[in-house]
């Protein structure tokens, strides 16, 4: 799996009517799988792959995906006191 | 006598029998004989070429807060669905204790978009125990309800603050089962979990904390009644869904119980990632589990303004970088700016393609309000201007508290849609009515399955389509006795014309209380709804008395008439 990248991204519909982005993750042996991200992990993920447009993420590891996705869900994790 | 005869009708029966001429008499609450009725009746309906039959099943809802001000669960029960599930998503409104009510009001709030005010003011708090919500709601029910409990509150109940920090002691999982089994006696129709949804700290809500031995024991309390269980899997993940899904089937085989998980739609971008899915989905059928997966029937629209960061702008950097790094007066500057708006404008002339989808739905000005429903593509013409410029003008307006819809931006390949919407192990649902009350409507999809899949694209016949939302559902939810047009059934129907009936028009309504406002559809070509064998809602009277029931449980079959 550390070979996979980043092979495409669109914009999607989700589930909620909120816009999201739709990455695809190409694996070494040829396998695609989609993942969606929401507005948070798209900032994240543009931030940590210093782009400034989504076509920029394609063929970047899909580490850069993971790390977004557990930011994104972790963002008020441990701040009850909100 | 019989107290209610339809009389000329086309009976599509539910079974997915080709439809058929005859009369439909109902006795009491049961339907007492189908064919040719010579007898006079105490009430009589012509249903001369209109289609005669059994009420909808709405399997994915969330009225749970609603039906407490409104039985009938409006406008549901009017687009002639007679059943609800509530209570999915592992959020319920019962078993609750006092203490833990603002929690599950927060929820709600943050998950389903239903205003505080609406349960400060909505809300009169006279129940903690499954039982005592179902005795609260069924005094004024119009519409059939079957509620499922949600794993979150039952964790909740026995775990107190620690339900949203760990994992469950063999003692709490011995309470929730307990807990759970009370619910199930009351009426429960089964449990509703999720992976996925976070509460109002957008904190994972309590069932996430949950590990595979207290799923596992929870199951088999549902096995012991044979009822359902919902999830949310990480529907974001095509992988992840797969292998929820493979759990989902142990749980299935392993207790011998139903199963579904919602939801499952189609973009144009992970056609793919479905096909993955429902493969797995067959597999999983052929060794003898259940695990239906819910696909709703409408497309999926994109809402928003300029007052919340969304990525529909991302392609497009200076309105992006506005949007998501701008306050409202930086975003109000840069659209006042002569030299700003000209860039943008520049920028978003690539956009073209989603002019013609782009719709003005709400606004709070006087000015604007004729200009509700309309694309902007048609406000631009009437003022002059061009759609972008429109756009940014509403917005300047009202101050960014204008709202544009981009519809049908997703599960919107008819084609795809309805070939996925055919498929046997297909559960058609996933409306979520109730929920997401400020975003878009819920309501209507039974409509847009007839007008859309059935009449414009003949993608499937009217008996299949009516088959996958009365019997189909009935059968997968364990709901006896509905669902199908026969004698000795309960006489749940919807009197429809095929040739006109449709989702409706989206308007925003003035009726949540505390002043709340939400969007609906009113049904369109929907000409009598009947519960129980009452007339529950006329096309030309509206809604009429109470006759709704609580589904399948014991208690609630004692109240049927």
């Amino acid at each position: 799996m550390s070979g996979a990248v980043i092979s495409r991204v669109q914009l999607a519909a989700t589930h909620d009517g909120e816009a999201g982005l739709m990455v695809t993750i190409r694996f070494e042996n040829g396998g695609e799988t989609p993942v969606a991200l929401d507005e948070h992990a798209v900032r994240i993920l543009l931030e940590s792959c210093r782009a400034e447009h989504p076509d920029q993420l394609v063929g970047r590891g899909w580490g850069h995906v993971r790390d977004a996705l557990e930011a994104s869900s972790n963002r008020f994790m441990n701040s009850n006191d909100q | 006598m019989h107290d209610l005869v339809i009389r000329n009708g086309n009976v599509v029966d539910g079974s997915g029998a080709p439809a058929y001429k005859a009369d439909v008499a109902v006795k009491g609450n049961r339907i007492v004989e189908i064919g040719e009725i010579t007898g006079a009746a105490r009430e009589e309906i012509d249903a001369t070429d209109k289609v005669v039959t059994p009420g909808f099943i709405d399997p994915h809802t969330h009225f749970d807060a609603q039906l407490l001000w409104d039985g009938c669960a409006k406008p549901a029960l009017s687009h002639g669905v007679t059943t609800i599930v509530s209570g999915n998503c592992s959020l319920s409104l019962a078993p609750l204790k006092a203490k833990h009510r603002m929690k599950l009001v927060g929820m709600f709030n943050q998950i389903e978009e239903m205003p505080l005010k609406a349960f400060e003011e909505g809300v009169v708090w006279d129940w903690e125990t499954f039982s005592e919500y179902i005795t609260r709601i069924r005094k004024d029910l119009a519409i059939n309800v079957a509620p499922l409990v949600g794993h979150s509150v039952i964790r909740l109940w026995v775990m107190n603050d620690a339900a949203m920090e760990r994992t469950a002691t063999d003692a709490e999982i011995a309470g929730m089962q307990a807990v759970l089994r009370q619910c199930l006696e009351a009426g429960a129709v089964g449990l509703s979990t999720s992976y996925v949804d976070m509460d109002e700290r957008l904190q994972p809500v309590p069932s996430r904390f949950a590990d595979a031995r207290e799923i596992d024991a929870l199951a088999s309390v549902l096995g012991e009644f044979g009822r359902v269980l919902q999830i949310v899997p990480e529907f974001y993940d095509a992988d992840l869904t797969i292998a929820r899904l493979d759990q989902l089937a142990e749980t299935s085989l392993k207790h011998n119980i139903p199963t579904t998980f919602s939801p499952v739609f189609l973009n144009a971008d992970n056609v793919d990632a479905v096909a993955r899915v429902m493969k797995r989905v067959d597999e999983q059928f052929a060794r003898g589990a259940r695990v239906w997966p819910q696909v709703q029937t409408r497309p999926i629209d994109i809402s928003f303004s300029f007052a919340v960061p969304s990525l529909l702008f991302i392609r497009f950097p200076s309105w992006y970088h506005i949007m998501r790094f701008g306050t409202p007066d930086d975003i109000m500057a840069a659209f006042a700016d002569k030299d700003n708006r000209k860039k943008l404008i520049e920028e978003a002339a690539a956009l073209a393609p989603l002019w013609p989808n782009l719709v003005f739905r709400h606004g709070k000005t006087d000015a604007n309000q004729k200009y509700i429903g309309q694309t902007l593509a048609e406000i631009a013409e009437q003022r002059g201007t061009t759609p972008v410029e429109a756009m940014i003008d509403l917005s300047l307006e009202e101050d960014l508290d204008a709202h544009f819809l981009a519809s049908g931006m997703g599960h919107n390949d008819s084609a795809a849609v309805g070939g996925l919407l055919n498929h046997p192990h297909v559960h058609i649902g996933a409306s979520d009515g109730g929920a997401h009350i400020l975003s878009f409507s819920t309501y209507g999809d039974t409509g847009y399955l007839f007008s859309h899949f059935v009449r414009d694209l003949k993608a499937m016949s009217l008996e299949s389509a009516v088959k996958k939302i009365t019997s189909d559902t009935a059968a997968i939810w364990g709901i006896p006795e509905r669902g199908l047009l026969q004698p000795g059934y309960v006489a749940d129907i919807t009197v429809f014309d095929p040739a006109t009936v449709k989702r409706g028009e989206e308007k925003f309504v003035n009726d949540v209380p505390g002043d709340g406002y939400r969007y609906v559809r009113d049904s369109h070509g929907i000409e009598t709804v009947i519960v129980s064998g009452a007339i529950a809602w006329t096309k030309q009277g509206g809604y009429k008395d109470a006759c709704g029931e609580v589904l399948p449980g014991p208690e609630a079959k004692t109240v049927a008439a």
